[in-house]
């Protein structure tokens, strides 16, 4: 079609520039540039418009279930941009000049529908990233990062593609390298999993301890600042490259960054530069990291994020801001944990039995007080689904910060617990929302005290 | 970037006509009340105003058509004041349908807003200041005096 116009026409065109169009919202920024440029004309724009402000008229009226003819502004002003953005993710899949050619052929409520579909695809999508996202996480304290992956499956249960298909429903906190603020709804939260899940594979070719040791660098409770964990470990990587070191062990001393500072502030900018990236691919080579993704992503953070901040650095000799210094947690405290004795098998298969043929969580309860020594038993006993899952919430209110911190630490062979996963058992991962829930110091005091029992009994 | 949503919505607010409140006067006129043709276009206007002013938008038919038929048969309306008193009766419902946090739906509320209107003799004070719940109360008080319906004697 684009091809069949005259070259007169095409001629009064100027260029439709794909960078300048808003991701969020492309429908009007769409319009706005191709009238300027004379590829839609001021009469074409107003019928789109027209088409759109009839589709939202519809829209209103299903909203209020054909019971009101008026809203307050902000619904309005959400349904309009619904639909406009399900229509700007259909004209998306081309170019602008493809998407201006899609403004004429087809009606506003087809590209609308076909709009939403692709929304829903891209649902599923997202979907799929966040279960690799949840294969993915990383054993870590922080707190955004942990509330963070804790919320985002809200979005899926909450997204509404027909009336506010362009909002984000949770809360994300945690900060990512790289940024999908220009997006939004779906698009947003796809580019998001997608970016944190990088992130995620990135941290993986570290310890958790080394992690743990390079962001207690930045600082002691780095576990509460909004710190991109990502970041601050690609940085060391280069850091321990640059300075010949062990990159896996992040590990930078005092004199390796006086020494950095020394060969690095002669250097005019373009060479720095060229040294920086050259230590990335090194990082790359070091760990093993597979051209694609994460090696692009990689690549782009230092080339964007790093390289500026260590090109700073270097001139006010703060290099110890980029390549932190890693420190060990202080203060740690000592708990040894001792469990009871553990019941014989038959005894706690009768117990279980007995159990299951109380009525009330209190009897329950009581029972376990008077009968169980043992918390691996009690572990045991959450298995055997002798709880409602009401239940578990007033159980746990029963149980000290140790106990809970004992139970969360049981059995050793699992995951240590930042978050739910698929595998973990359904009691563990209320116990987790239990806690989250408990408030910002319980919580970390049962946590260090879990830390302090999986250190000294080697979990 | 965004949307200039008044003149988004303005296009299909366009197509409420002041014909169409005039097909009103077919009903209103058995009740001695008829609007002219430059009452109607001011009632229209009066209408954008209202919902400037109380933070609405209003797509399609609209509801001025809904208002005429509500109370026309009031016996409290006058021809005099007709238009006036239907612009007023339309700032009031906009201000308490935002008032009711959108429970209320366009029907209920103007059959509330007649009730009261006719136990205040006519009055609009009441309608421009009280609030949804003092409007639900009013409605309820009304019903235990009046418990049966007129038609149930018929």
């Amino acid at each position: 079609m684009i091809e069949k116009e005259t070259g007169a026409k095409l001629a009064g065109r100027g260029k439709l520039r794909r960078e300048l169009l808003d991701e969020a919202c492309y429908l009007p920024s769409l319009l706005e540039q191709a009238v300027e440029t004379a590829w839609l004309s001021r009469e074409e724009r107003s019928r789109v418009e027209w088409e759109l402000a009839e589709t939202a008229a519809a829209q209103v009226i299903r909203y209020t279930k054909g019971e009101s003819s008026s809203v307050p502004i902000e619904i309005a002003q959400g349904i309009l941009y619904s639909i406009s953005y399900c229509v700007g993710l259909e004209l998306k899949k081309g170019s602008p000049e493809e998407g201006v050619e899609q403004l004429r052929l087809r009606s506003v409520r087809m590209l609308w529908k076909a709009g939403k579909e692709t929304a829903r695809k891209k649902m599923r999508q997202a979907s799929l990233l966040l279960g690799a996202v949840q294969q993915s996480l990383l054993d870590t304290g922080h707190r955004a990062y942990q509330d963070t992956i804790y919320e985002i499956p809200k979005f899926f249960q909450a997204y509404d593609v027909e009336f506010a298909a362009q909002e984000v429903p949770c809360t994300i906190d945690y900060q990512l390298s790289r940024h999908a603020f220009a997006f939004a709804g779906v698009e947003f939260i796809y580019r998001y999993l997608s970016n944190l899940l990088l992130e995620n594979r990135f941290c993986q070719f570290f310890s958790a301890r080394a992690l743990d040791r390079a962001l207690r660098g930045v600082s002691a409770e780095y576990e509460e600042l909004l710190v991109n964990l990502y970041e601050q470990d690609l940085s060391n990587a280069l850091g321990c490259v640059l300075a010949r070191r062990e990159v896996r062990a992040l590990e930078v001393s005092r004199e390796d960054l006086d020494r950095l500072q020394r060969r690095l502030e002669p250097l005019p900018e373009p060479a720095l530069r060229a040294v920086l990236l050259r230590g990335e691919e090194l990082v790359e080579e070091e760990l093993g990291v597979p051209q694609g993704e994460i090696s692009g992503y990689m690549r782009s953070t230092v080339a964007d994020s790093i390289a500026v901040r260590v090109e700073q650095a270097v001139r006010t000799g703060t290099l110890d801001q980029v390549f932190v210094i890693p420190a060990d947690r202080s203060h740690a405290p000592v708990v040894r944990f001792q469990d009871g004795a553990a019941m014989e098998d038959e005894l706690f298969r009768s117990f279980v039995r007995e159990m299951g043929d109380c009525r009330f969580l209190s009897d329950k309860i009581a029972m376990i007080r008077r009968k169980l020594s043992s918390l691996r038993d009690l572990a045991d006993l959450m298995e055997a689904e002798v709880f409602a899952e009401w239940e578990w919430e007033p159980l746990f209110t029963e149980l000290g910060d140790t106990e809970l911190a004992a139970l969360l630490s049981q059995p050793a062979d699992w995951e240590v617990p930042t978050a739910e996963t698929q595998e973990q058992p359904a009691w563990m991962c209320a116990l987790k929302r239990y806690l989250r829930g408990a408030g910002r110091h319980r919580e970390g005091r049962i946590r260090e005290i879990y830390s302090a029992i999986c250190g000294n009994d080697g979990g | 970037m965004s949307w200039n949503l008044d003149r988004v919505a303005s296009q299909a607010l366009l197509r409420q006509s002041t014909d169409e409140i005039l097909r009103c006067n077919e009903i209103s006129v058995r009740y001695g009340l008829a609007l002219t043709q430059e009452q109607a276009l001011e009632l229209l206007e009066s209408r954008d105003t209202s919902l400037r002013r109380t933070g609405r938008v209003e797509f399609g038919a609209g509801v001025v058509d809904q208002l005429i038929v509500e109370f026309c048969d009031s016996p409290y309306l006058i021809q005099e004041e007709y238009a006036d008193t239907l612009q007023q009766l339309l700032e009031c419902f906009y201000y308490l349908k935002g008032e009711s946090m959108e429970a209320a739906c366009d029907e209920e509320l103007l059959h509330l807003m007649r009730v009261v209107y006719d136990v205040e003799g006519g009055a609009l004070d009441a309608l421009h200041t009280c609030d949804w719940d003092t409007l639900r109360r009013m409605e309820k008080e009304q019903e235990s005096i009046w418990p049966e319906q007129e038609g149930d004697y018929d």
